[in-house]
């Protein structure tokens, strides 16, 4: 066999390795299959009941549904921002409910970003324990539901909300994106 | 395992754009390589064809550009098709490439897997860094976004930019029009191109290494060392991403082709050489087109080779006197430079965040002083140069800039590990030699001792990228985040389109006079413009809004509405939420709020 054949088959070799492993990673973590949402599978929608997500507060990165943080608008309404990694759910509503209040909020993406959506609320109050269940508007499927209690003024660490208790809410966000700027001697930034 | 979920992540949400800005680059890269085939087909091994083909992706695919808007203004066909009569390019190379009476071009065929190995892995692994990030980072990308977003729209306009139109005169254009040309073909947003084309120039960054290590050494593993440690040795060129530097990133790329085709110069047949001397002018002319700095470069990178020519020619003696000055110099610049506050920044990837890959590299240099000590001298002359260039002031040069220095402290900082690299790749080949003449080696098999020294050397570099390299974008540039992106959704939907809004910014000092460059967005603010194309106005985040010179300043200014992003340079919200009477509070999450003035004197 000449060298180059041999380089062929080895190139080729290689693109089907990767082809291959790629392919399985995608079907292993391909998130339709582990909630269940790809159109027509049967077993995976019955698997999506027991697969119910648990809606909480997003205390990292790791890809998941989860709430980023409350707000607030100028008509007094409640922001719930949401990251939602499953790019077959697009179009997704909440009923929230606080003691016997329940509201239904519709969701909208942030035309930025493939992943972040947020929702517009009647005014939950700061220090709220609300069920927040999310809803697929496509079948009215539910998708997730979690115990939160509303912090409007900063994002709880998985340290504060272990506790469930407004009173141990920092006041700084936590997951603060401040620059360092580690700048010896000036207070003026340079490139960090 | 989580970079490659992540990297997977991205390929599924950006695939198909991933896959067409691959497809421009291989048509390009495909150009440059058929083209070699015809040109120096005699020269080149594959694995040398290949590396010298990804340097000169960005010279072709420019040129490529540059003819093709020209058609498509004057033939108006669909931006969709941009990158189509680039296929007919490579095909007519291919078909005289077939042709060449040269013959195949001879090579080791593993070396040439190995570097599309790892020019796959690359690109697949770097794709990690933007699986969480909504724009590229720090103020800089936000500006770099603006010009591209220019130059879209005078290209559907049909109208040719003005200097002063594009960002105040901003002159690197190269990388924007590579990122608009992309974003006109693909129809994909300019920050995600950006995104994505930043990360596959620094996988393609490190390839063209192995052309000048390979020329120099002949040896397959110097060169494919000098790739390692130029992608995964140390932070830099990758941490550069992290302050948006896209430009100068590009340009290396570009710098990397211009100077192997210098090389090639120095080697090439006479016959023939003006085709070399063509393509090295060319470019110069484009690495230039990219970043301004890129010149400086080239003039470095011309007087080392020059120095060490007339180096070679001094007697034994005084030969070493010089080569050992030299080498004194450059400690000494060394340690001037580690005792200036701002300037020792420009060290830290290469003395502290890479502990064992710049020992390493010092070791090799004393093997490669002995075997290859005119290149040696080159690149110790041009650490030097590199280092010298922090000082050397240029005063009221380049217009908007009254106190800049020859180089500035972020491009050395970036560029250091080309030499770096080089140096590591002719110390391993040094090392492999000098091991090879021990008497007790020739004794073992041949290939044990090679063997050894790469499984040692490569796993340094491997052991060094698994530890400690950081695949993520760094806490300390991401100046946008959820909440921002949030707020300008709302704001677009919410706010008049003429309203004029205040964003925070921050003086920003880069030489260590303390001479300030000029004023920077300090938060996600920066980005109302070039995403939602809303007028802003930035004040220092320090302004006092007690003050009422502050609140006569924005009426003024026609500024409506104040905008506070997350970061620790956004504006001291509490001013605002002290005076409801002037600054109403309209919109707020954590990490993004916006106030609305009212009762405006």
């Amino acid at each position: 066999m000449n060298q180059r054949r041999k380089t062929t088959i080895i190139l080729v070799g290689i693109i089907l390795a990767i082809l291959v492993i790629c392919g399985f990673l995608g079907y292993a973590n391909d998130p339709r299959r582990i909630s269940g949402a790809v159109p027509g599978n049967n077993a995976a929608l019955s698997a999506t009941k027991i697969l119910l997500i648990k809606l909480n507060y997003c205390y990292s990165n790791a890809a998941s549904l989860c709430v980023v943080s409350f707000g607030q608008d100028n008509a007094k309404n409640s922001l719930i921002v949401l990251r939602n990694d499953d790019p077959a759910l697009k179009q997704f509503y909440l009923k929230i409910k606080e003691t016997d209040n329940l509201q239904v909020s519709e969701c909208q993406q942030v035309q930025f970003s493939y992943d972040i959506f947020y929702c517009t609320a009647t005014q939950l109050q700061d220090g709220a324990i609300v069920t927040i269940e999310v809803y697929s508007t496509n079948d009215n499927r539910l998708i997730a539901s979690g115990l939160l209690t509303v912090y409007t003024n900063a994002t709880p660490t998985i340290q504060s909300e272990t506790t469930n208790t407004p009173t141990q809410i920092p006041t700084q966000t936590p997951k603060k994106t401040t620059p360092p700027y580690p700048n010896p001697s000036s207070s003026t930034p340079s490139y960090p | 395992m989580k970079i490659l979920l992540d990297s997977w992540m991205v390929l599924n949400r950006d695939g198909n754009f991933i896959i067409g800005i691959l497809f421009a680059l291989l048509l390009a890269g495909g150009i440059v390589f058929f083209s070699l085939k015809v040109f120096l087909a005699e020269h080149l091994t594959l694995s040398e064809n290949f590396s010298l083909s990804i340097a000169g992706v960005l010279f072709s695919l420019l040129l490529g550009i540059s003819l093709l808007a020209l058609l498509s203004f004057l033939f108006k066909f669909k931006t969709e098709f941009l990158f189509l009569p680039m296929l007919a390019l490579v095909y007519g190379f291919m078909f005289f490439a077939a042709r060449n009476k040269h013959g195949p071009i001879q090579g080791t065929s593993f070396s040439a897997l190995a570097l599309i190995l790892i020019l796959i892995v690359s690109i697949y692994v770097r794709l990690a860094f933007i699986s969480r990030l909504i724009v590229p980072s720090y103020f800089d990308s936000a500006a770099h976004n603006l010009i591209i977003n220019h130059l879209i729209t005078s290209y559907q306009n049909s109208t040719i930019p003005t200097f002063d139109s594009l960002a105040g005169g901003y002159y690197h254009l190269g990388f924007h029009v590579l990122a608009a040309a992309f974003s006109l073909a693909l129809r994909i947003d300019v920050k995600d191109i950006i995104l994505v084309f930043g990360q596959i120039v620094l996988a393609l960054i490190p390839l063209p290494l192995f052309f000048i290590v390979k020329q120099e050494t002949g040896s397959d593993l110097s060169g494919l060392f000098a790739v390692l440690l130029a992608g995964w040795g140390w932070a830099m060129p990758a941490h550069a991403v992290n302050w948006g530097k896209y430009p100068a990133l590009t340009s290396i790329l570009a710098f990397e082709f211009t100077l192997s085709m210098a090389y090639l110069l120095l080697r090439s047949p006479r016959h023939r050489k003006w085709i070399p001397i063509l393509v090295c002018v060319l470019g110069v002319c484009i690495s230039t087109f990219i970043h301004s700095r890129a010149l400086v470069l080239v003039g470095i990178a011309l007087l080392c080779a020059l120095a060490a020519l007339g180096w070679s020619r001094l007697p034994k003696l005084l030969r070493g006197l010089v080569f050992l000055i030299a080498i004194s110099g450059l400690v000494a610049l060394t340690l001037i430079i580690l005792s200036k506050p701002i300037l020792s920044l420009a060290l830290n990837p290469y003395l502290q965040r890479s502990l064992w890959i710049s020992p390493a590299v010092v070791l090799l240099l004393t093997f490669g002083c002995v075997k290859y000590p005119r290149a040696m001298f080159s690149l110790i002359l041009s650490l030097i140069l590199l280092l010298s260039s922090l000082f050397v002031p240029l005063i009221n040069l380049l217009p908007g800039y009254a106190y800049q220095t020859l180089l500035d402290r972020p491009f050395v900082e970036m560029i250091l590990f080309v030499p770096l690299s080089i140096l590591g790749g002719l110390g391993f080949a040094g090392l492999v030699k000098t091991l090879g003449r021990l008497e007790f080696m020739r004794r073992l098999p041949s290939k044990l001792m090679p063997g050894v020294v790469t499984l040692i050397l490569f796993g340094l570099v491997f052991v060094n990228a698994v530890s400690r390299y950081d695949f993520y974008p760094s806490d300390c540039c991401q100046i946008f985040a959820e909440p921002d992106a949030v707020a300008f959704d709302w704001m677009d939907k919410n706010l008049p389109d003429n309203a004029g809004i205040l964003i925070a910014s921050s003086d920003i000092v880069l030489f260590e006079s303390g001479s300030l460059v000029s004023q920077a967005g300090s938060d996600g603010g920066i980005w109302l413009t070039p995403l939602i194309d809303r007028k802003t106005f930035s004040m220092s985040y320090l302004t006092d809004f007690n003050e009422i010179s502050t609140r006569k300043i924005l009426a003024q200014r026609g500024i409506m509405y104040i905008y506070i992003g997350g970061t620790a340079r956004s504006f001291r919200e509490a001013q605002l939420q002290n005076n409801p009477s002037f600054y109403k509070l309209i919109f707020s999450l954590s990490g993004a709020h916006v106030y609305e003035l009212v009762n405006v004197p």
